[in-house]
């Protein structure tokens, strides 16, 4: 199935899940509302935990690309502010987002959201003007076309406020209309298939990072020591495995396709904790956790659809 | 480790030697580039980076691919005064007397734009502690007449410069190297030890994949050639921002080289240059295992180099922290130099993440032209009458000798900022028995 195949049907049980949301009453309706409520939870749990990261990263570790862009003299790209004035604002900055934690706990606003994307938005831009991030080999491109790389590998961490912005978290029971929650699913499973394409661009191309996480890992989770081609080696087909993944993930709905990009965005997430430790690197794992609630919330979104499916078949057969 | 008591004579005799010969750098204006148009070599750069005693690499660029690209190596015999005659009649005379070496690596760099032309001539088989007069051809246009020494084979006093991060602030950056030639020049001077390489500690240019910006490193690095022609050997470590394919065809490395590996300057000092972004804990690691040992029982003198720093004096530790500092302390190196942080560092001793008199000093992060960040003094490594922390374009002078290694920041401009000396280490203790 194509992905117009795929988005028709989609579309379409979004408008039998609206119907149903209007008109049913009774456990089928709670249980709908239960695993919708379910999906904006994800989110919401996701945002938070990427907040309470990003947190640690501006405030405590402080060396951003954000505050490396303000920093930077303007003719490599940066902003040229004074160091005092950029740290300042970074502070600021960081508190504001863990006063936005906060928010989207106990009662999230678009306001609130939509700071947010943007924040992330800005991290993004400024890894792109001050090239951080990873380097994306290819000679053949042009080097300002490969600098446009942080958008990919970042695009989760966007996406995630942005779909609960767009999802309108305080309704729970009554989903916006069938369009917006189409084209919030579709930006969100977009958004997954990206950083899993980019993400394995960068372990088939060995990213001596991606290298190293395995082989400390592995060490210090089963005691194991690697070698470093075993390691590029298995990086290589963990590469082959994601890029097929993010392809497979916007061009057919197979639920055992999300269910392992969930569980793979979540084992590379722990992986930083194995490796690198829980002090240096929990920041950094909160910060990855858009790329299990994405996936996670897109995945309980199919079955929500499934379910639908199954439940309008058994309706019309009765 | 136990240190020599200061002086301050020593430091008023240096800042004023420095100063004197470096004061007019600012206000003069630096040497016109050569020019890179056709096939007029240009951006000439001498690479060390296996045994500079018997080899060294001469890499230059051209704007068109050319034909044929040579270098004119003519060796000098010790009692041979070259500079006494007259400077026109120098390249003549380099010429008649040189053999020819053909550039055995040409190719264009890996960049769609903008177009140039790299040329490796690896000059091997020669002899330690010697002055060798170059000219650099390309399709019959000659470089200027130029020369460099080779390592020494005996154990004599060697200094070494050592800095890192001249990826932005472009007029400071063409200030120190000026700044460099002239103190590279200066050391031999009578009396004076003489300076045999200059090691840059990464973060060349801000984008590694982009040959605009290291075509202007490469142009600018030009006025790290004394006036005299004395060509400034650079020993490169790669750093977080030169990421690519460029890297190695700037420096004459093979082209999946990973830049990790050692090199004496004389038969006492060993310089291992490491490099923080390939992986740390797979292959590097275990050359630096092997490495480690084999150089400590036989120098008396035993250093790293590499750019993301450990024990940061502004950013947080790189994962070397763990993977390479309780190798360095089992084998007791005497110093390490790192970059990446902006700013001026030397730690106090460390041992077992606890300052020791037997530890490891740390120094360095990095002036070459790059704006200056405040450093955090109040780090446990920092905060000590041991340490010192501060900003400033610099660059750090290295000397060896059978007693002690000296450590001076020279600022731009020829203030000496931190001079620090550490003694030899017991021959037990080199061993690495704690």
């Amino acid at each position: 199935m194509f992905i117009s195949n795929s988005l028709s049907v989609e579309s379409q049980l979004v408008g039998n899940y609206n119907a149903g949301m209007t008109s049913d009453v009774g456990n089928t309706g709670n249980a709908r509302n239960r695993l919708w409520g379910l999906i904006l939870w994800t989110l919401r749990v996701t945002v938070v935990l990427q907040c309470v990261g990003n947190w640690r990263w501006l405030t405590q570790i402080v060396e951003t690309p954000l505050l490396h862009w303000l920093l930077n003299p303007t003719d490599i790209g940066g902003l040229a502010w004074s160091e005092s004035t950029a740290l300042a604002i970074q502070q600021v900055v960081g508190w504001l987002v863990l006063v936005a934690a906060g928010s989207v706990l106990w009662r999230p606003h678009v306001a609130v959201l939509a700071l947010l994307v943007f924040l992330q938005s800005l991290i993004t831009v400024a890894m792109w003007q001050i090239a951080e991030g990873y380097s994306l080999q290819a000679s053949w491109a042009p080097p300002q076309l490969l600098t446009l790389f942080p958008f990919a590998t970042q695009l989760a961490r966007i996406a995630a406020p942005l779909g609960l912005m767009l999802l309108g978290p305080m309704s729970a029971g009554r989903p916006r209309g069938d369009r917006r929650i189409e084209l919030t699913m579709r930006l969100l499973r977009w958004a997954l298939a990206i950083v899993f394409l980019a993400h394995g661009i960068e372990a088939w191309q060995q990213n001596p990072k991606f290298v190293d996480l395995l082989i400390n890992s592995t060490q210090r989770t089963f005691g194991l020591d690697i070698a470093q081609s075993t390691a590029e080696q298995c990086l290589t087909w963990i590469g082959i495995v994601d890029i097929v993944l993010a392809f497979a993930c916007v061009s057919f709905r197979w639920l055992t396709v999300l269910w392992w990009m969930t569980f793979w965005a979540g084992a590379t997430t722990i992986s930083r904790l194995a490796a690198n430790g829980w002090e240096m690197s929990w920041h950094e794992a909160l910060a990855r956790v858009p790329h299990i609630g994405v996936a996670l919330a897109v995945v309980l979104w199919w079955h929500l659809l499934k379910w639908e499916q199954a439940t309008t078949f058994a309706a019309e057969n009765d | 480790m136990p240190q020599p008591s200061r002086s301050s004579t020593p430091l008023l005799w240096f800042f004023f030697l420095i100063a004197t010969s470096v004061g007019s750098v600012q206000s003069s204006t630096a040497r016109a580039d050569a020019v890179l148009e056709g096939v007029n070599p240009a951006q000439w750069r001498l690479v060390w980076n296996s045994d500079p005693s018997t080899s060294a690499t001469l890499c230059w660029s051209t704007a068109l691919r050319g034909h044929q690209h040579r270098v004119h190596l003519s060796r000098e015999e010790p009692r041979e005064n070259v500079e006494a005659a007259a400077p026109a009649e120098i390249p003549k005379r380099i010429l008649s007397e040189a053999i020819v070496i053909e550039a055995q690596r040409n190719g264009r760099y890996s960049a769609t734009s903008p177009e140039l032309y790299f040329h490796h001539a690896e000059l091997s088989q020669l002899e330690p502690a010697t002055k060798y007069h170059v000219v650099i051809e390309s399709d019959g246009q000659r470089s200027p007449a130029m020369f460099f020494v080779t390592a020494p084979r005996k154990d004599v006093p060697v200094s070494l410069l050592f800095g890192a991060d001249s990826r932005s602030g472009l007029p400071e950056r063409r200030q120190m190297n000026a700044m460099l030639a002239k103190m590279f020049a200066e050391s031999y001077r009578a009396k004076r030890v003489p300076i045999l390489a200059f090691a840059h500690g990464g973060d060349f240019i801000v984008d590694g994949r982009k040959l605009d910006l290291w075509s202007r490193w490469m142009s600018d690095h030009e006025l790290t050639v004394a006036a005299d022609g004395r060509l400034l050997p650079i020993i490169p470590a790669r750093g977080n921002h030169d990421d690519g394919e460029i890297f190695n065809e700037v420096f004459a490395f093979p082209p999946q080289d990973e830049n990790y590996y050692s090199l004496d300057l004389g038969p006492q000092v060993r310089l291992i240059t490491l490099n923080t972004e390939t992986s740390l804990s797979g292959d590097q690691l275990t050359w630096l295992k092997a490495e480690l040992p084999s150089s400590r029982s036989q120098r008396r003198w035993l250093l790293a180099q590499y750019h993301r720093p450990a024990f940061p004096a502004v950013k947080i530790p790189w994962i070397n922290l763990v993977q390479w500092v309780p190798l360095f302390e089992e084998h007791n190196v005497d110093l390490v130099c790192e970059g990446d942080g902006h700013n001026i560092k030397r730690t106090a001793p460390i041992r077992d993440y606890k300052i020791d008199p037997s530890g490891v000093v740390y120094i360095g992060e990095g002036g070459l032209g790059v704006g200056q960040r405040t450093p955090k003094a109040g780090r446990w490594y920092l905060n000590s009458s041991q340490a010192k922390t501060g900003q400033g374009h610099h660059v750090q002078l290295l000397t060896f000798d059978r007693a002690k290694l000296s450590y001076r920041v020279v600022l731009l401009g020829g203030e000496v900022f931190d001079e620090h000396y550490l003694s030899v280490r017991s021959p037990l203790e080199s061993q690495g028995s704690k």
